[in-house]
């Protein structure tokens, strides 16, 4: 048994370092579909982190282990005390059988900017909170997190899976146009670009410190970096590099300096960025891609410089057959090779998974790894 | 009358709508003020479709045609422009 945790471990610190490991580390990020499998509430997954910890044991259990997992008992927690957001939960806003979802509404004005500039990140946060009806004081967030620990050393210490992630640093345009909308940072940007790139900058170091703080607490080194909307889908170049890469880089630079690896979540489509990722920490970040990027083109442009995580099919996990399943992991381990590579599932397992198709993405891992 | 038409293909709000109040300023149409924010608004469409913009230039886009539209029907006292 600890010979396999120290495997884990070190293929993933290998696979970070752009190194080959004994075989390419699997991780999977799994939510709804192991309540389903372990029989218990979509309500209790998202609400009871202790619960939810269990049913994805469950699964790990049932399908041989993988390499790492996600900290998803900390989603609905998460969503329904700290993130200043709408969000509907099953088996309270609506019938069982769905996800959580997050209602698209600006919960923030325009001239909310302001109140970011002179007061910060979770000063704002707090007003937000406070408009939904949520009255949480985000500066004590901590409190949240330190709930979780026993968690995280049950899957850590006790089992030896590494659990991989921590805090969470969202680039400021990234939780600006959240809280605003599309529609509304659209407005914005048309309208008060400077104010809205001062108050990215007023609040950056802030990012920073919240999503180290939380990872400390959890003592767990990955930090997730959402950043899906500020893809080349959403934001031309001139945008991406006025409003977005600044922050990124400094970000990440930090992270780095003070011993995280961020997870740079990337969903849809990056292609035209990927060239400017070679100014990112070299070796010490992880880009997780999405089907929407080209894998092949990005391991072109960045192999021997970053991670790359990805890119099961959520469809071919839901809709395919096992497979299916074997054939691409095996073509995608072939393309992307086997340094600097964690095979994963894109984005997040669906709630309607069929079990056989996720237990031969681990399988086809662990034979063509 | 390309200022009009350019400053709308860069998304500069402000330029767009003292572009427009020149136009109406000289006496032109108010039709034909439209016409060639439209132009402005076909050269963004091009743009995304070369991938010089995304999404989110659309949204910005489709905000400062409106704008224009109330511009002209303001300032040109027109009521609604058919």
């Amino acid at each position: 048994m600890p010979k396999k945790i120290n495997m884990s471990r070190e293929r993933l610190r290998r696979a970070v370092e752009c190194e080959t490991p004994d075989r390419v580390p699997i991780t999977i990020r799994l939510e709804y579909a192991a309540a389903r499998w372990a029989g218990i509430s979509f309500k209790d997954f998202a609400l009871d982190p202790l619960k939810a910890s269990n049913a994805i044991e469950q699964t790990y259990e049932k399908m041989g282990g993988w390499d790492a997992v996600d900290a998803s008992w900390t989603l609905g927690t998460r969503w329904s005390r700290l993130e200043a957001a709408k969000v509907q939960f099953p088996g309270v806003d609506f019938p069982e059988q769905l996800p959580h979802r997050v209602v698209d509404y600006p919960v923030m004005t325009p001239e909310d900017y302001g109140l970011a500039v002179k007061g910060g990140l979770n000063s704002l946060a707090t007003v937000l909170l406070d408009r939904l009806g949520k009255k949480i004081d985000r500066s004590t967030s901590e409190e949240v997190f330190i709930s979780f620990t026993p968690i995280y050393r049950h899957w850590d210490e006790e089992k030896g899976v590494p659990v991989y992630r921590g805090g969470m640093v969202r680039l400021p345009f990234v939780q600006f146009s959240m809280w605003r909308t599309w529609r509304g940072m659209a407005h914005d940007l048309l309208k008060q670009g400077d104010k809205v790139k001062e108050a990215c900058d007023a609040v950056l170091d802030e990012a920073i410190t919240i999503g180290e703080k939380h990872s400390r607490i959890v003592g767990c080194k990955y930090i997730f970096m959402p950043c899906g909307r500020a893809s080349a889908t959403f934001l031309s170049e001139r945008l991406f590099l006025e409003y977005v890469f600044p922050h990124l880089k400094k970000i990440t630079e930090k992270l780095v300096q003070d011993g995280f690896t961020p997870r740079l979540h990337c969903d849809t489509d990056w292609e035209p960025f990927l060239q400017f990722f070679r100014e990112l920490p070299k070796k010490s970040c992880i880009l997780e891609l999405s089907p929407a990027t080209n894998i092949k083109r990005a391991k072109e442009l960045l192999g021997g410089h970053m991670c790359l995580y990805g890119n099961v099919p959520r469809s071919l996990l839901s809709a395919g057959s096992p497979a299916s399943v074997e054939t691409y992991c095996k073509k995608l381990i072939d393309n992307v090779g086997r340094d600097g590579f964690i095979l994963a599932n894109d984005d997040i397992v669906p709630y309607n998974a069929r079990f056989e198709n996720v237990k031969m993405l681990i399988d086809a891992g662990k034979k063509y790894g | 009358m390309s200022a009009l038409r350019d400053a709308f293909a860069e998304l500069d709000e402000k330029q767009t709508l003292l572009a427009i109040q020149q136009m109406i300023d000289r006496g032109e149409d108010p039709k034909e003020i439209l016409a060639e924010a439209r132009r402005g608004l076909q050269i963004v469409g091009e743009r995304f479709e070369a991938r010089q913009y995304a999404l989110i230039e659309l949204e910005m886009a489709d905000e400062l045609f409106r704008e224009c539209v109330k511009a002209v029907e303001e300032k040109t006292d027109q009521g609604r422009v058919d």
